[in-house]
């Protein structure tokens, strides 16, 4: 089923746009949830979660480049996972758990300010990524977005390991370089 | 700054940067090509539904395809344009007792149609809840780049035989497919299946009376499912060297239009004003590149897109675009039917502008 299809079955509420997001992405969620988590329960429990979350967010939203869209919203969810089950390892986890929850109910204006950082520095990054020569920039997204390992990404370009590295580390400092450029607050 | 903060604010980067890490690939191994890339993002085929139009009077693959999806006659332009343009290659490969014949290509520089014939054994089961399944991926160029886009649809064959098929394939292009020789390997034949009277009887049993039904993961594996019909391999080989790469710029000066930018919660549609650099005509796609501003660098920003765009030919017909995908402000159509560029008399935007041809 096409995207547009899909994402049609969504504004109309038809719950069968689970189902063919599942039988279309499931295993590009799981790849992406995965590669974070490292863990095949997490990873699944995530991925359902992330079809929730497209169905919360279609409508308003109506992407057309349905892949994306929802492989956005399982790495957030991912990474938000990472970081519970992070602070849970850690000790007295539960006080770094309860913080976190207790973050979210302070209107302080450093939230607003951190969230005005945060969302320039999504910007700043974005035209980073785009300003980046194509293969260099795809290694970058394979390595930082999909957190695909140096191995593979080494074998799907048919670069040595070597060169992978060595061409992210050129990035990383163009990167910061960028950053510095742009006032972000390193 | 921490390198955790740094790797959640990558999670907004341009969507097409994204798709493009995805899916692009230097020259590599051909054998080991498939190991990274067996990502499922399989494209089901649709029946196109039958208008009402003389058939015996068409009968080219591609004629029979435009007619159909304009529900208009074609013109005596376009048909001349299919004529010179498709490549009738006629092409038959067999597999496990089904045989798949290459029949024909229609291509400009950036869309391609494909037309298949499927011979099998047995009774195919195509119907609206049987569909055939094809990924994205078996379409490779010679750098084993694989196009932006898939849809496939199945054409009636003109007979009677429940042992055939006619199928058209349209592929989309994104900027980095540069290569002339092309590769369709179709390593299984998949039906994608819809188990009607299983979901309704749930729906009529299990969750009769129910408001915001879900299906559980166990019962929606079951109601939808992919199954191997047969294994190939198929592979035929396509040269596109010669293929139509006229192009119209339908653009002289940048300028602003109301274009559809997004929704509210409700549902109604948001409308903003835009700057459009180009507008590109093909005579099977069309491109629009609009301007990214500080606030609109958002992912996922795709003006246009739901806008309803139409090509205005001089005899007064009109042709509309379709959109396929969305890229860094550069949004990609495919065109209802054949456009005859010489005879492009404008471009109807959604919001009343007319764009004159040049």
């Amino acid at each position: 089923m096409e995207d547009k299809q899909i994402v049609a079955l969504y504004l109309q509420r038809n719950e069968q746009a689970l189902a063919e997001t599942a039988a279309k992405y499931g295993k590009y969620c799981f790849s992406i949830a995965n590669n974070i988590l490292e863990n095949a329960a997490d990873t699944e429990e995530t991925v359902n979660d992330a079809y929730l979350g497209v169905w919360a967010a279609i409508p308003p939203h109506r992407p057309v480049m349905l892949s994306t869209f929802v492989g956005k919203i399982t790495r957030r969810l991912a990474i938000k996972r990472w970081q519970m089950n992070r602070a849970q390892k850690r000790g007295g986890g539960e006080m770094e758990l309860a913080l976190e929850e207790l973050s979210d109910c302070i209107p302080s204006r450093n939230t607003v300010e951190t969230a005005v950082e945060a969302a320039e520095l999504s910007k700043a990054l974005n035209r980073f990524v785009l300003a980046l020569p194509r293969t260099e920039r795809n290694v970058f997204v394979c390595r930082y977005w999909y957190l695909d390992s140096i191995d593979a990404i080494a074998q799907r370009y048919n670069f040595t390991q070597s060169k992978v590295k060595s061409m992210l580390s050129r990035t990383r400092k163009k990167l910061y370089t960028h950053l510095q450029k742009e006032e972000i607050d390193l | 700054m921490t390198p955790e903060k740094l790797l959640t604010a990558l999670n907004d980067i341009d969507s097409g940067a994204i798709r493009e890490a995805h899916t692009e690939k230097a020259p590599a191994r051909k054998a080991n090509r498939r190991l990274s890339f067996l990502i499922a993002a399989i494209i089901a085929v649709t029946a196109l539904t039958a208008t009402a139009f003389a058939a015996e009077e068409i009968t080219g693959w591609f004629r029979e395809y435009f007619v159909r999806n304009t529900e208009n006659d074609l013109t005596p332009g376009q048909i001349e344009f299919i004529e010179e343009n498709e490549q009738i290659i006629e092409e038959t490969q067999d597999a496990n007792g089904f045989q798949l014949e290459l029949k024909s290509v229609l291509a400009d520089s950036s869309t391609i149609y494909i037309t298949l014939g499927i011979t099998a054994p047995k009774a195919l089961p195509f119907d609206e809840d049987n569909r055939l399944a094809f990924d994205p991926f078996d379409f490779y160029d010679q750098n084993l780049k694989t196009p932006q886009a898939l849809s496939a649809w199945v054409l009636d064959d003109g007979d009677t035989s429940d042992h055939t098929n006619d199928l058209i394939l349209v592929y989309t292009l994104g900027s980095w497919n540069e290569s002339d020789q092309w590769t369709l390997r179709i390593k299984e034949l998949k039906l994608w299946i819809h188990d009607a009277a299983y979901e309704q009887n749930l729906l009529d049993t299990k969750y009769a009376g129910q408001e915001n039904i879900m299906l559980t993961d166990e019962e929606a594996a079951l109601a939808y499912r992919f199954e191997t019909l047969t294994e190939g391999p198929w592979e035929f080989s396509i040269d596109l060297s010669k293929v139509d790469s006229a192009e119209l710029e339908m653009v002289t000066d940048p300028f602003t239009t109301q274009s559809c930018c997004g929704f509210k919660a409700d549902g109604t549609l948001v409308n903003e004003e835009v700057t459009i650099n180009s507008i590109i005509i093909r005579p099977l796609s069309a491109t629009i590149q609009t301007e990214l501003t500080e606030s609109r660098a958002a992912p996922d920003f795709t003006p246009t897109m739901d806008d309803q765009i139409f090509v205005v030919m001089k005899d007064s017909s009109r042709i509309q675009l379709h959109p396929d995908w969305a890229m860094s402000g550069k949004q990609h159509f495919t065109t209802e039917s054949p456009i005859i560029l010489d005879e492009v008399d404008y471009v109807l935007l959604a919001d009343g502008t007319k764009l004159m041809a040049p």
